[in-house]
C-alpha cells in the first residue's frame, strides 16, 4: 500500500486538526453508504439493509481491544464524548466534589469543567506538566479525600506527548473515575483500552483514524458511573417514555450518523492494513527528517524536540507565529496551524500565551516534505535574524 | 461590503479574534503600503524572496499580505472590527476608484 499519494503543490501538515487527506476507500465508503439503501437499524421495514453501526461498533472496538462492542459509544467526535462524560458525571454524583486535571488540556475538556467550577459543582486542581509529561507522582498528590475524578489527555496536542495513564491508573482507588483523551493518540500508536486501566476513553474519527469530520466516540467501562444527558429515540424500547438503561442506547439518542459511522469503521481498516509497525516507521522518519532540519538552528525555538507522537511546536525568534504560519503558507505552500491550539494553559507556560506554530505530519505525508518543512523555517529564521541585526 | 473587494475566507481564530482573507482586483504594492503607515506599523520584509508586508494597529487589527500578490489576511479584535473592515476596505477601494 503506497503511504504517499498526494498530487498537489501544497503540503498540508494540520493533521493533528484535522486529518488530509482521506484514503480513497473511505471516501468510496461514504459515497456507496449515501447511495445505497440506508441501514436504518429498528428504524425501517427494509429488512434487507445491513447493520454498518454494529459492525463498525464491533471493528472498532476490536481495533481498540475492548471485549464488549455495545461499551463503545458513537457520538460526534471528542467534544461531545467529553462533555457526555463530564456532565453525566456531575449529574450522577451527588454533592460538591474535586476533580484533577492538566495544563496539557483541550478547552473541551477545560471548559465544562471551568462551568461546573463556577457553578460551584467542583473544586479543580490542575496538574502541571515538565518538558510536556505529567507525572504519575504529581497527579496522585493532588488527590484528596473529594476526588472524584480525573481526566487526562493520552497525547498532548500541542507538544506530542503521551502521558502515564496506566502508571497513574495504578494507585487509584475504585471511587475515582479516570477519563483519557485520546484525540491525538487513536491511529497514531497501539491503544489497548481496556490494560490502561481507564474507566472511560474518548475518541474522535477525523483526525488519526482517517474518518470523516462529525464522528467519534467513546468506551465506557461501567455505564452506571454516568448519567445520560441526552434523551431520545434509540429505535429500540419504544413505549419506555425512559431512556433505556442498557447499552449502547443509554448513551445513544437519535440517528447515527451512518456515513460517518461507516467513514470511521473504514479507516479503521485501512489502518489495520498498513499496521503499526509500518505507521510507527513512517512518523518516525518524519520527526526525524523535519527535527535533523532544525536542530542546527539557535533561531527556531523548539518547544519538544522529541515527541512522542508527530506534533511538532516551534516558533522563530524575533517573528511572531501568525506572520511565520502566513509566510510558510503563502510564499512556501506549508500548511500549519499557529495560535493556541484550543489548549490555552500549556501555551501559557511554554509561550506565555503568544501561540506557536504546531506542524503535524500523518501517515500521508512525505518524509521528505517535513524536512523541506524544516529548512523553509530555519532559513526564514536566519534570514529574519539577519533582518533584526 | 465592497463589490470590488472580495472576501474569501473567514475564520474564528482560537485567541477570539477574526481572520479574515480578501481578493483585491489588483496587485498589492509598496506606494499603497506606504499610504497605510497613518493606520498601523508598517514593516515589509524585504528580506524573503517574496516579500510580505505586516500593518499593526494596536490589538484592532493586523495585516499581512505579499507585495505584488492580490490576497490580503486581516485579523481582528471582534469588538472594533465593523469599524475597522470599512475603514480598511475604503481604503483599498480608493485604489480601484483612482485607476
Amino acid at each position: 500500500m503506497n503511504l504517499i499519494n498526494i498530487n498537489d503543490d501544497d503540503i498540508y501538515l494540520n493533521n493533528a486538526a484535522t486529518s488530509w487527506p482521506k484514503p480513497d476507500i473511505v471516501i468510496k465508503a461514504i459515497t456507496k453508504c449515501l447511495i445505497d439503501l440506508p441501514g436504518e437499524s429498528g428504524r425501517s421495514t427494509d429488512e434487507l439493509t445491513e447493520d454498518p453501526v454494529q459492525e463498525s461498533r464491533e471493528i472498532t472496538s476490536k481495533f481498540f481491544s475492548c471485549p464488549d462492542p455495545d461499551h463503545l459509544i458513537f457520538t460526534s467526535g471528542a467534544t461531545q464524548s467529553l462533555n457526555m462524560l463530564i456532565h453525566g458525571f456531575d449529574a450522577k454524583t451527588p454533592g460538591h466534589y474535586h476533580v484533577i486535571t492538566t495544563d496539557l488540556e483541550h478547552n473541551s475538556i477545560l471548559r465544562p469543567l471551568t462551568m461546573l467550577e463556577n457553578n460551584k459543582h467542583i473544586s479543580l486542581s490542575i496538574v502541571p506538566s515538565h518538558d510536556g509529561y505529567v507525572t504519575a507522582d504529581e497527579v496522585h498528590d493532588a488527590i484528596n479525600t473529594d476526588t472524584r475524578l480525573i481526566i487526562i489527555t493520552h497525547g498532548s496536542n500541542v507538544m506530542g506527548t503521551v502521558q502515564p495513564i496506566h502508571e497513574i491508573h495504578k494507585e487509584l482507588n475504585e471511587d475515582i473515575f479516570l477519563i483519557a483523551d485520546g484525540s491525538q493518540t487513536a491511529g497514531q500508536i497501539p491503544i489497548n483500552i481496556p490494560s490502561l486501566g481507564v474507566d472511560a476513553y474518548v475518541l474522535t474519527g477525523h483526525k488519526y483514524l482517517f474518518g470523516m469530520p462529525g464522528i467519534g466516540g467513546f468506551w465506557i467501562r461501567d455505564p452506571d458511573r454516568i448519567n445520560p444527558i441526552m434523551q431520545g429515540g434509540t429505535g429500540t424500547d419504544s413505549a419506555n417514555l425512559h431512556q433505556p438503561s442498557f447499552l449502547p442506547e443509554r448513551f445513544e439518542a437519535g440517528t447515527p450518523n451512518y456515513p460517518g459511522i461507516v467513514s470511521l469503521m473504514t479507516g479503521i481498516k485501512y489502518i489495520t492494513d498498513i499496521g503499526f509497525d509500518r505507521i510507527s516507521a513512517h512518523l518516525k522518519a518524519c520527526t526525524t527528517a523535519f527535527y535533523n532540519a532544525i536542530k542546527n538552528s539557535d533561531q527556531v525555538i523548539k518547544y519538544s524536540p522529541s515527541p512522542d507522537i508527530p506534533v511538532f511546536p516551534v516558533n522563530i525568534k524575533y517573528l511572531d507565529a501568525d506572520t511565520a504560519g502566513f509566510i510558510l503558507r503563502r510564499s512556501n505552500g506549508i500548511i500549519t496551524r499557529t495560535g493556541l491550539h484550543c489548549a490555552p494553559l500549556i501555551h501559557k507556560q511554554i509561550t506565555n500565551g503568544e501561540g506557536c506554530i504546531r506542524l503535524s505530519p500523518s501517515v500521508f505525508t512525505n518524509p521528505e516534505d517535513c524536512r523541506y518543512a524544516g529548512e523553509t523555517i530555519s532559513d526564514l529564521a536566519e534570514k529574519v535574524k539577519n533582518a533584526t541585526k | 461590503m465592497s463589490e470590488t473587494i472580495k472576501e474569501v475566507k473567514l475564520k474564528q481564530c482560537s485567541d477570539g479574534r477574526i481572520k479574515k482573507e480578501y481578493l483585491l482586483p489588483y496587485p498589492i504594492t509598496r506606494d499603497m503600503i506606504s499610504n497605510l503607515k497613518p493606520a498601523g506599523e508598517v514593516f515589509i520584509m524585504d528580506y524573503l524572496a517574496d516579500p510580505v508586508f505586516t500593518i499593526v494597529h494596536g490589538t484592532d487589527f493586523n495585516v499581512r499580505g505579499m507585495v505584488g500578490k492580490k490576497i490580503v489576511a486581516i485579523w481582528y479584535t471582534t469588538e472594533k472590527m465593523s469599524d475597522n473592515e470599512r475603514f480598511i476596505i475604503s481604503f483599498f477601494e480608493s485604489f480601484v476608484n483612482n485607476e
